[in-house]
């Protein structure tokens, strides 16, 4: 594929007086999946519409698929955006046949390649089928096959799993993880945290048009990690040396005291605390780890400064 | 061209498939033909149960204008008296019979007896009868041929300049030619400006049109619908038209009387399809545009009528197409675009229309049609993604001017 599917720089965007997108500079790499965060109305839709060539920035320039997207670029981008429909008059595989033929496909090989997904997707004997006679979750279905069904080289997906079943849920994310595993990119916008933690490798997330966080997701989660550690087990924490403080974090259950979070003195180390652990033997343990936040705290705690500085700028 | 093919066979099939468009394009005709089988039926039905089948018909003569008996038709019998006609319709030996009173001379009284209705060839026989006799004595006295005293004038009306000859019994189909082809031509529009708005709408309220706005211009997805459902308009007027000409068929070989003198004039019909043509883009452009800024489907419906208005509006002055069909209302109706199609329609069945203002009138509604549709595709592809608040007029003619953003009402930012 050689150029990076997308290269945003120094991109804003302003409605009469409100600042949409401020500013933002990222890049979306192939055979990567691009997780952009961020709380309703900070941009992100504002953003995927300029990098679709929908609306245009006011400064700043987007590069995709190695240049100004043009249709020709426009033909190797799948779009699923947020609130999604499709005919629901005519049967499944006319409306796919259609949609992938304005992709530039050929009829049959639009079709051929339809019912090829449609099978993937356990879905082929609904093919004659009128769209209006599915359930919402195959429907939810068919409009992801519509995605990915003129092979593109990147795909933008809104939330990809609102509404899906668990099942289901995991059809859709293997199918995006084949598709980054055999070199295409995925921007999905979401809200649900525990997906981008299980799958995105890179993440963005925006605020008030700003970029807050950038950067591989794991590096993000380490960067926001306390010095502290996350345990379960018997006996009395506190005793430990370089243990400054004690906190339950998680409920005990079954007669047990649950998960605690110790606070380490900034000489201590995982490994001098752990060699505590085993020579103290009041202590039995059954859990140790690093306490490295998870997304829903890093993006609550972000978010929430911004909406601290903002509410500070007004006032 | 290939994407805006591809729309357009997609919006042909889709629609072409709708129950709605196949009960109307087959249910019209349909009922038409079934109208004309009534009409038809209740002809037979007169013809052959209410009124009397009258065979032998007698007649009684106090009047002594029939004395002569020339012309006397075969099945016509004199009686000397009253009382013996009348018993002779009491036996069956007549199925009528008249009697021309004494002083029928000064009063040209006569009276007709039968059990039943009388056919009118009946009666016009009887007429016939006495008019022969009556002009017979004074064919003689001033040499002129008895025919012609009967029948003075045999009248052929031509319209001025057009050709197109007109008997007395075509008047009325003359008049309904432009009024059934503008039926034709209304409905036609409507339809199809209809399901594009309908589709529009639900394009954008199932948010379809993002998708789609990824994969083809917004240009190339108004010109692919507007070709489209062109072509099933064109169809519907095709099927409509040729229905009708076969009940013009069926309805002359019957003898139906008001379809008896309709001719279809291929000029008409030429004339007809271009207007059409020009006209449905401009129509269906409004339509698009319509159904893309409000987004629902029973709003755009009603602001639809609306423009249907000056299409039909030549309809209410057809007193004057017929009285003058080159005064100034007629003339103007014929030239201002939106009320061209059917105006310029109208017009031409009555007179013949000077070159120099049909070209006037095809060029004006070629360039309102050209300016509108793009006028049209500018609104369409500013409020493709346009949701929520409705624009008022003031960001629909910002978007005109290219002044505000696309899918929102906030006017362009400046500092780019």
């Amino acid at each position: 594929m050689g150029a990076v599917p997308i290269d945003v720089s120094q991109v804003s965007k302003t409605f009469g007086n409100f600042r949409a997108v401020d500013d933002l500079s990222f890049q979306v790499y192939a055979g990567e999946i691009f997780a952009m965060l961020g709380p309703n109305g900070a941009g992100k839709s504002t953003t995927i519409r300029m990098i679709l060539d929908i609306l245009k920035p006011d400064t700043g320039r987007i590069s995709v698929l190695g240049g100004t997207v043009d249709m020709e670029r426009k033909q190797r981008i799948g779009y699923l955006p947020e609130e999604r429909g499709l005919y629901t008059d005519i049967a499944v595989l006319d409306v796919m046949t259609y949609l992938g033929r304005l992709k530039g496909m050929k009829g049959q090989a639009a079709r051929d390649r339809a019912m090829q997904l449609l099978e993937q997707l356990e879905l082929a004997e609904h093919a004659k089928k009128k769209v209006s006679e599915l359930s919402k979750g195959m429907q939810q279905k068919v409009q992801f096959a519509v995605t990915v069904l003129h092979n593109p080289d990147l795909i933008i997906i809104d939330e990809p799993f609102s509404g899906l079943d668990p099942v289901n849920r995991l059809v859709i994310k293997g199918l995006l993880i084949e598709f980054r595993d055999r070199g295409g990119a995925i921007v999905m916008s979401t809200h649900q945290m525990n997906q981008v933690e299980e799958m995105a490798d890179r993440m963005l997330m925006i605020s008030h048009g700003q970029q807050k966080l950038y950067g591989p997701v794991e590096e993000i989660r380490e960067r926001y990690a306390k010095h502290a550690l996350i345990v379960e087990g018997q006996g009395d924490w506190s005793r430990l040396p370089g243990v400054e403080r004690v906190e339950q974090v998680g409920n005990g259950r079954g007669g047990r005291n649950g998960a605690m979070m110790l606070h380490l003195a900034s000489q201590a180390t995982n490994d001098s605390i752990l060699a505590a652990i085993a020579e103290d033997k009041g202590i039995t343990i059954e859990r140790f780890e690093r306490a490295v936040p998870s997304l829903d705290e890093i993006f609550i705690q972000v978010a929430g400064e911004s909406a601290h500085i903002s509410q500070k700028v007004e006032a | 061209m290939n994407k805006i093919l591809t729309v357009a066979w997609h919006e042909f099939l889709t629609n072409v498939r709708k129950r709605s468009f196949l009960f109307a394009l087959i249910g019209v005709p349909l009922f038409s033909i079934g109208l004309l089988a009534l009409v038809i039926l209740v002809q037979i039905n007169v013809a052959e149960g209410g009124t009397t089948v009258v065979e032998e018909v007698g007649y009684v003569d106090l009047s002594g204008v029939l004395e002569a008996q020339i012309e006397q038709p075969e099945n016509f019998i004199v009686y000397t008296s009253e009382d013996a006609a009348s018993a002779a319709l009491e036996n069956d030996e007549v199925d009528a019979y008249f009697v021309v009173q004494r002083l029928y001379l000064r009063t040209g009284q006569v009276a007709l007896y039968a059990d039943g209705t009388v056919p009118d060839d009946v009666q016009e026989a009887i007429e016939d009868y006495l008019r022969a006799n009556l002009v017979a004595g004074i064919a003689d006295e001033t040499q002129l041929p008895p025919e012609r005293l009967r029948n003075p004038v045999n009248m052929d009306v031509f319209v001025e300049s057009t050709e197109r000859e007109i008997s007395r019994e075509g008047f009325v189909g003359l008049l309904m030619l432009p009024l059934v082809f503008s039926l034709i031509f209304m409905f036609g529009l409507q339809f199809s400006g209809q399901y594009l708005m309908s589709g529009v709408v639900e394009e954008k309220a199932n948010r379809i049109m993002e998708v789609l706005v990824t994969s083809l211009s917004p240009m190339q997805l108004l010109a692919g619908k507007l070709i489209g459902l062109g072509g099933l308009g064109l169809l519907q007027i095709g099927v409509w038209l040729v229905a009708g000409m076969a009940i013009v068929f069926v309805g002359q070989s019957q003898d139906v009387a008001f379809l008896s003198a309709i001719t279809l004039p291929l000029d008409l019909l030429l004339v007809t399809l271009v207007l059409f043509v020009l006209t449905y883009f401009l129509y269906a452009s409004l339509m698009a545009g319509v159904g893309v800024v409000t987004g629902a489907e029973q709003e755009s419906r009603q602001i639809a009528g609306l423009f249907i208005f000056p299409i039909v509006l030549p309809f209410f002055f057809v007193a004057q197409f017929i009285q003058d069909p080159n005064g100034t209302i007629p003339t103007l109706l014929s030239i201002i675009p939106f009320t061209a199609g059917i105006g310029m329609l109208m017009r031409l069945t009555f007179t013949s229309v000077p070159l120099d203002q049909m070209v006037l009138a095809m060029g004006l509604l070629l360039g309102t049609t050209v300016v509108i549709t793009w006028a049209a595709a500018r609104i369409f592809h500013w409020a493709l993604l346009l949701y929520g608040k409705k624009p008022g007029p003031r960001a629909i003619l910002r978007a005109l001017t290219n002044r505000v953003e696309i899918g929102s009402t906030a006017p362009l930012s400046k500092e780019s």
